[in-house]
């Protein structure tokens, strides 16, 4: 040692014999010369999962998009089962703090008349390609419609109890629907490659926040908490491209998201074990991937009839948000993992449907842009993107049918009703 | 002692078991002569598996007029030896839906002695389309009218990228519908109905007249018309309807109309043409109702549609099917005939009522256009309806598989076996053939004795040579494939030769002939040739139908049992 400190300094520093040992590893070495050191895939510890988790991420990320789908709903486990019409009270706040969705009064500005136009004359047509014959005919086809379901139908007994909404407002609505997109389907060409789908299935499988498991063997451990829509929205269409988005990405990193601290069964929300579904209402191949427009019927046992007899006049809206949210994020959702995004692949971009909901005379109107699918406790920490739900109040299309004839057939809601069909991309 | 008193201890459980009354119930509904054959209902424990005891006659009441019984009724309590007490049935004195009992039909409002024949979406007759021509005294033509038909040709009635469209459509229907790995067919079929719809009614931008019908469903029609003695009535939802502003325009013009008063109605005695209809004795005379009251804006029915119920108690086979769409299109131009025209039976209208129909079970569609002529249905004779339709050949959405001589109606299922046997059979005669000297000259045993080498060889080359041959004459005449040319009626029917290779024999349908005495081997002679078919391997029974002549009209009378080409 001592002989290495006194080190002569007599010694040139350039010895000649010393100096191609001192100069070999100066140069900065920039291939690494060892494998990458990383966790063990199979040891019983943390790091070892975490590597699994990180393994599987990467796996699932590189697959196409069917195996995807079935890799990320492959495990059965409990889950919490999201029903979009709910008795629960105020589900709206709950449903948007599932879904991370900020709820916006009113619709986008797409559908509102200008405000600078607001000077014209009030009954010029929202939409500029449909004139005041146009909306004639509509407003006469609609009539018709109704007047074919509820007056020249010869019912033979009235329906049962409880039955009603199903048999009659049903119908309706479903003839409604079409002839009103076959109508329109000359102003608005992509209602002629659309497909529309009768009482068809929706289904969602997302996660987001996190337990710690109460008893068991896995006592004190974390647990995502997982949750599954299976919605049956009465009729809906489905068209080969996508919808224009509302609002940019951007802005929405200030809208507001309710936050609920409890736990979901507080709700009530019940939870079940059985196959994670994820489907828009038509499978991978089908070219009609992208959503347009649902059309949702509001039960008897959820009509506001039956509320204003239980005095829960007050639950109407935050029932008919509550379905709208649910609904459309899972259409929304399915049709993005239907694009290959999930919650570790973040949707590039938004993600854009419509919704009707009606009892038959009182229609809700809601616009619904999916801006992230990343809710799990791992992508959402520093998540500022937000869903946002744009909606109406409950509307009076009609106050009814006397002597074959339509009483009080509202305008504004037929004119928003014709909007929504004929939204469509700019080409 | 104790095993005797068991037994009666049982023979008394068992007399007031109530099993013992089911089964003694059970015995007198079936009508069986119940006293003989006493069951034993060895499906319950031993007590009450012990044979039932007889029934007893029950005492024969007496009925003297004049003579009053003294009743135990004022005695409040049973005595013995007095009557049991009549008293009136009670009836309740205020209405109770939950106890309302219905009166018999004699005593019923809307009772009439002549009974009604109806025809409703659950019947199922027997004669089919025959059954239904008779009664809506309709002239059936098959194949749709080249107008119609060259409508759907012409490229600007066709849509964009069509084939792809609905080859989506099927798709949709039976994959992508749903998550479940199967779909059940009326579900899909459903689907696949409204999905073509859609696609049709998507013609609306450059087609108006689309525009102008509408799809009702759950609509009730009615409609009543006299037969002969007899009243007919139709009643019933069938499914789906497109209802239009315009009516249709006439398929078949005035002359042909006329013409048809020269056709006779096709009988098909001795089977009575009401048969299968429901008869009802309580009915509404002149019962006529569209499914629609009031100034309805779309009073012109264009299109049914059809699909098949989901109910197990009436399923309907595919002549059902067609009988049952020619009687409601005939129903729906009734009503609509009677509402513009009156109910007073006319022989002629001015303007016939053409309706559209067309019917599904999610794979196959039959299409027919009904032309309603004239509401004076009571006679035989006189102007008669007409119907084209695509009855014979129904259209599949995807046909078999189509060769020059035909499309395949029938494949043996025998045919890779009968050949294996064949090749098997050549192949062990030709090698015995081959090695049988060598063995005999190698072993030198047939050199002892000249006559027992005959013998032997004699034995050894029957059954090398008889074999192959004997298989040969069994199955020359199996059918391995059958194809059929609709346009000339002829059949190609291929059959394996002596050398294993298809043979093939083309004949017409009515060289067919069916022995008096069935063959073995053979099925039918095709001219002077025995063939052999499986009956149940024909996909479509109609084609073995129409292969042995079954499905041309015959009747009981001497005559025509006579004639030398029906067999």
């Amino acid at each position: 040692m001592a002989a290495r400190i006194r080190l002569p300094l007599l010694l040139p520093r350039s010895f000649p014999p010393l100096r191609s040992l001192k100069h070999v590893h100066t140069e900065a070495v920039k291939e690494p010369q060892y494998p990458p050191i990383v966790a063990s895939l199979t040891a019983k510890s943390k790091s070892a999962r975490l590597r699994q988790n990180e393994e599987r991420i990467k796996l699932i990320s590189s697959s196409p998009v069917e195996e995807k789908l079935s890799l990320i709903t492959r495990i059965q486990r409990m889950k919490f089962v999201v029903y979009p019409q709910t008795f629960s009270r105020n589900p709206d706040r709950w449903y948007q703090h599932f879904t991370k969705t900020a709820y916006i009064p009113g619709l986008p500005e797409k559908f509102n008349p200008t405000t600078e136009g607001s000077q014209l004359a009030t009954d010029q047509p929202a939409v500029p390609e449909i004139d005041d014959a146009a909306f004639n005919e509509i407003r006469d086809l609609v009539t018709r419609v109704i007047l074919h379901e509820h007056w020249h139908k010869m019912r033979k007994r009235q329906p049962f109890l409880y039955k009603h909404q199903e048999q009659v407002v049903g119908p309706f609505l479903k003839t409604l629907v079409s002839e009103l997109t076959y109508n329109l389907a000359k102003y608005n060409p992509l209602l002629r490659l659309s497909s529309l789908d009768l009482s068809p299935q929706v289904n969602f499988y997302w996660r987001r926040g996190k337990r710690i498991i109460p008893k068991g063997h896995r006592r004190g451990r974390q647990e995502p908490i997982r949750f599954q829509i299976d919605d049956h929205p009465h009729s809906q269409i489905r068209i080969p491209q996508q919808l224009p988005q509302f609002a940019p990405l951007e802005a929405s990193y200030t809208a507001e998201v309710p936050e609920i601290h409890l736990a979901p069964n507080m709700m009530p929300l019940f939870r079940r074990q059985y196959d994670n579904n994820i489907f828009t209402g038509a499978k991978l191949p089908d070219p009609a991937c992208y959503g347009h427009t649902q059309f949702h019927l509001v039960p008897d046992r959820y009509h506001r009839d039956r509320l204003a007899r239980q005095q829960h006049s007050d639950q109407v809206e935050p029932f008919l948000r509550a379905n709208a949210a649910a609904s459309l994020f899972a259409w929304t959702g399915a049709q993005a993992m239907y694009q290959g995004f999930w919650d570790y692949q973040d949707v590039s971009r938004p993600f854009v449907s419509q919704a009707v909901i009606t009892d038959g005379h009182f229609f809700s109107f809601f616009c619904y842009q999916l801006n992230t699918l990343a809710l799990s406790v791992e992508t959402d920490a520093n998540n500022p993107r937000k869903n946002l739900l744009w909606g109406t109040e409950s509307l009076r299309l009609y106050e009814g049918v006397q002597d074959g004839a339509v009483v009080g057939l509202d305008d504004c809601v037929l004119r928003l009703l014709v909007q929504f069909l004929m939204n469509r991309p700019h080409s | 002692m104790l095993p005797e008193a068991t037994r009666y201890l049982k023979a008394t459980v068992s007399l007031f078991s109530p099993n013992v009354f089911l089964n003694a119930s059970k015995l007198s509904a079936h009508g069986a002569p119940s006293s003989l054959q006493t069951r034993r209902n060895l499906r319950v424990s031993h007590c009450f598996a012990a044979r039932v005891p007889p029934q007893k006659k029950p005492r024969e009441k007496v009925e003297i007029p004049g003579l009053e019984m003294v009743t135990y009724g004022d005695r409040m309590h049973y005595v013995p030896g007095l009557a049991k007490p009549v008293y009136p049935p009670w009836e309740m004195s205020f209405k109770d839906p939950r106890y309302y009992r219905s009166p018999p039909a004699q005593e019923m409002a809307l009772y009439k002695d002549k009974p009604c024949y109806v025809f409703n979406q659950r019947t199922s007759i027997l004669e089919g389309v025959r059954q239904a021509a008779w009664l809506t005294k309709t002239h059936v033509r098959p194949g749709l009218l080249p107008h119609l038909v060259s409508l759907a040709a012409k490229p600007e009635n066709q849509l964009p990228d069509q084939d792809e469209r609905v080859q989506n459509a099927i798709k949709h229907s039976r994959f992508w519908d749903t998550m479940e790995p199967r779909l059940r067919k009326e579900k899909y079929s459903n689907t696949l109905l409204l999905n073509l719809l859609h696609l049709c009614a998507t013609l609306q931008p450059t087609h108006p007249a689309v525009g102008r019908r509408i799809l009702a469903e759950n609509y009730s029609l009615a409609a009543t018309w006299k037969r002969g003695e007899d009243l007919f009535q139709i009643r019933g939802r069938n499914g789906l309807l497109h209802c239009s502003m315009d009516p249709l325009p006439r398929i078949c013009g005035e002359q042909e109309v006329l013409e048809t008063s020269d056709q006779v109605l096709e009988s098909f005695y001795p089977v009575s043409p009401t048969i299968d209809l429901q008869q009802v004795s309580v009915y509404k005379e002149e019962m006529n109702c569209t499914g629609f009251r009031g100034e309805y804006p779309y009073p012109h029915a264009h299109t049914l549609y059809f699909l098949e119920t989901s109910d197990p108690n009436c399923q309907l086979r595919p002549e059902q099917f067609r009988a049952k769409m020619i009687m409601f299109t005939f129903g729906n131009a009734l009503a609509r005939a009677h509402k513009l025209y009156g109910t007073q039976p006319q022989s002629l209208l001015e303007r016939p009522i053409t309706v559209q129909a067309v019917g599904t079970n999610g794979r196959i569609f039959q299409f027919l256009v009904f032309q309603l002529n004239t509401t004076d249905l009571s006679g035989d004779d006189g102007i008669k309806n007409q119907v084209h339709s695509t009855c014979q050949g129904s259209q599949s959405l995807s046909t078999t598989s189509y060769t020059e001589d035909g499309s395949l109606v029938y494949t043996g299922s025998l045919g890779t076996a009968i050949r294996g046997v064949k090749i098997f059979s050549y192949s062990t005669s030709g090698a015995s053939l081959i090695l049988m000297p060598q063995i005999l000259l190698k072993t030198g045993l047939g050199m002892g004795n000249i006559a027992l080498e005959v013998i032997s060889c004699g034995i050894i080359g029957f059954f090398t040579f008889l074999t192959p041959i004997i298989l040969h004459f069994i199955t020359k005449g199996y059918v391995i494939r059958l194809y059929h040319d609709p346009d000339r009626d002829t059949y190609t029917a291929i059959t394996y030769s002596v050398f294993l290779t298809e043979k093939r024999c083309v004949f017409h349908q009515s060289q067919v002939r069916i022995p008096a005495v069935s063959k073995m081997f053979a099925n039918f002679y095709a001219g002077h040739m025995g063939l052999f078919v499986n009956p149940d391997l024909f996909p479509i029974p109609q084609d073995y139908n129409h292969l042995m002549g079954y499905d041309k009209p015959f009747s009981f009378t001497k005559e025509d049992m006579d004639k030398p080409d029906k067999t």
